[in-house]
């Protein structure tokens, strides 16, 4: 009886010892993460910052001022570039899912020399960098009177982001979308783009999540297509609009009204992610891991 | 496979390929063409054979923007592995708020470059930067320009690189570390491991696949670099963080040289292609021999 009371105690001293044990670590991660995301805490408290307040920026969340917001909101030109990221973004994404989608599921089935071929061949563009050819991809696009039309930017969105797209779809149809399903399909009298976009476009469902993800948020971000590309005021995109702050990084002043305008940029994303946080995680995971 | 099923599927192709051919292909043979011309933008062209090159390894441009790739590469694949390895650990253990934590680890690669650019430059600026503010609150003073130094310009930008990726790389470590079966780990526990031994002779051999993804992932990043020293530093002070990525556009952009710039954009495709296989098959074999 006495002995089993002592083991019960000492077991709740383990387990007393245990939560401690936790709660240190914990503190001493959340110390971590301070430390790791401290430009961006300051840059937050600082874009809420009186104007004409001088002293240190460590000093965090003194003021709550929407000043420096407006300031930003109106020199980024907000709706119109907000509007003008959404569309290319969007149109670069289900563009770059069809086609390839299309072309990966095609790979995965074709087998043989071939097959291997086109592997390699798109693969092979993943070495290739966008500066490493401006001069030329500047020149196709004038050729093909793109210039200055979202239609230039789009194209190159979409291509550079062809060669993993491709690579991760077929992979994921090799390894996992069972044949056997396609061809009963096809002896019932399907054609094969109804076989492709009614039964393995939806079993494909988390590589098309993956390429979503992995590309989606890069062409969000990216500035130097739309740099090259896209020249009138109206165009621009919201990381395009980020380029007008460059001169302001030399002035102390300017400060609130920069860090406004990053997180203006950084917004829309940030909704996306905190409402879809499980398909970021699922997506990368995936594009990892098959491609 | 009939025939007609055959042709069908090489039609799916069609559309990836003519994006493909049109604006990657193409670009990338026709800057080898000009690699080999003097061309700069205005006027003829004619053909000058490999002077760009002689050029560029005469004037030490190809070699410096070179060694700057290089040891950008190597700062993101060590430190941004060994960040994010940790981080993944730190987040794969029993913590409060745990889920929360993996959800703000994902924060800083949802900022776009130039975002994360500004946010590092303000970190770095001299005088007034938080670097040199909290230099002041200790009661220090000459705090380091780590940007406006050219010893220090290159790792201080590759570290804004590994500071925007590292969530991404912890994410996909996480998944690997999640995916180890529990009663592997448990196995080693009732063999006495140490959680050092545990995690040097168990997690990280199981991981090794992981680790292969993330390894080429860096590299791919870091012989690719751009935006940072676009935004950062413009290659400055002199030519200490120019990397091969911002060197060709700055030829091409600011230089006019268009000729030379795609000379050396030929000689970066050479470099990062013998890279990537290298560093592919020796990874491979790790993986095998753990």
């Amino acid at each position: 009886m006495t002995t089993a009371v002592k083991l019960s105690r000492n077991g709740y001293h383990k387990k007393n010892h245990k939560v401690i044990k936790e709660i240190v670590i914990t503190i001493l991660v959340l110390a971590f993460f301070l430390i790791f995301l401290s430009p961006v805490i300051i840059a937050f408290s600082g874009s809420f910052r009186n104007a004409n307040d001088t002293s240190s920026y460590l000093n965090v969340f003194r003021y709550f001022t929407l000043d420096s917001y407006s300031a930003a909101w109106g020199k980024m030109n907000y709706f119109r570039s907000l509007r003008n990221s959404v569309l290319v973004t969007f149109l670069s994404v289900i563009i770059l899912l069809i086609i390839s989608s299309l072309a990966g599921y095609a790979i995965a089935r074709l087998h043989g020399k071939l097959s291997n071929f086109f592997q390699v061949f798109f693969l092979a563009g993943m070495i290739v960098s966008a500066q490493m050819s401006i001069i030329p991809m500047y020149r196709i696009v004038n050729k093909l009177h793109m210039s200055n039309t979202f239609a230039a930017p789009i194209a190159m969105y979409v291509t550079a982001a062809i060669p993993f797209s491709i690579f991760l779809y077929t992979n994921f149809i090799k390894s996992g979308v069972p044949y056997a399903l396609e061809e009963a399909a096809r002896i019932d009298g399907a054609s094969m783009l109804r076989v492709f976009f009614q039964i393995v476009m939806p079993l494909t469902k988390p590589a098309l999540v993956s390429i979503v993800i992995t590309q989606g948020v890069p062409i969000w971000n990216d500035f130097f297509f739309s740099m090259l590309f896209l020249s009138a005021p109206e165009q621009k995109t919201l990381p395009l609009t980020m380029l007008n702050f460059i001169g302001d990084m030399e002035n102390a002043t300017q400060w609130n009204i920069l860090f406004a305008a990053c997180f203006l940029s950084a917004i829309p994303i940030i909704l996306v992610y905190s409402f879809l946080q499980k398909y970021f995680v699922s997506g990368l995971v995936t594009g990892a891991v098959k491609g | 496979m009939e025939s007609r099923t055959r042709k069908v599927l090489i039609l799916f192709i069609i559309p990836a390929l003519a994006f493909y051919l049109i604006f990657w292909v193409q670009p990338v043979l026709m800057s080898f063409f000009y690699g080999l011309t003097d061309w700069n933008g205005l006027g003829t062209c004619s053909f000058i054979g490999l002077k760009n090159f002689q050029t560029l390894i005469k004037q030490g441009t190809l070699f410096s923007s070179l060694k700057n790739t290089i040891i950008y590469a190597i700062f993101v694949v060590a430190w941004g592995n060994i960040q994010a390895l940790i981080l993944a650990m730190i987040l794969n253990m029993k913590l409060h708020a745990r889920g929360f934590f993996r959800t703000i680890v994902y924060l800083p690669p949802l900022f776009s470059t130039i975002v994360a650019a500004f946010l590092w430059s303000y970190v770095y600026a001299p005088h007034y930067g938080m670097i040199s503010e909290v230099f002041k609150l200790m009661g220090k003073t000459g705090a380091p320009d780590l940007l406006g130094t050219s010893s220090t310009a290159l790792l201080a930008v590759a570290f804004v690189e590994t500071w925007r990726s590292s969530g991404m790389m912890t994410i996909i470590y996480l998944a690997g570390l999640q995916n180890i079966p529990s009663d592997v780990l448990e196995a080693s526990q009732i063999d006495g491991c140490t959680a050092w031994q545990t995690t040097r002779l168990v997690k990280i051999p199981m991981i090794s696949n992981t680790i292969t993804i993330n390894v080429m992932l860096g590299l791919i990043n870091g012989f690719k670099s751009f935006d940072y020293v676009f935004a950062l530093t413009g290659g400055g002070p002199g030519d200490s963080s120019s990397t091969l990525m911002y060197s060709i556009y700055k030829m091409a952009f600011v230089e006019n040289q268009f000729g030379k710039s795609e000379a050396m954009a030929a000689c970066a495709f050479v470099f990062i292609l013998l890279i990537s296989i290298c560093a592919l098959s020796i990874l491979k074999r790790k993986e095998i021999e753990l």
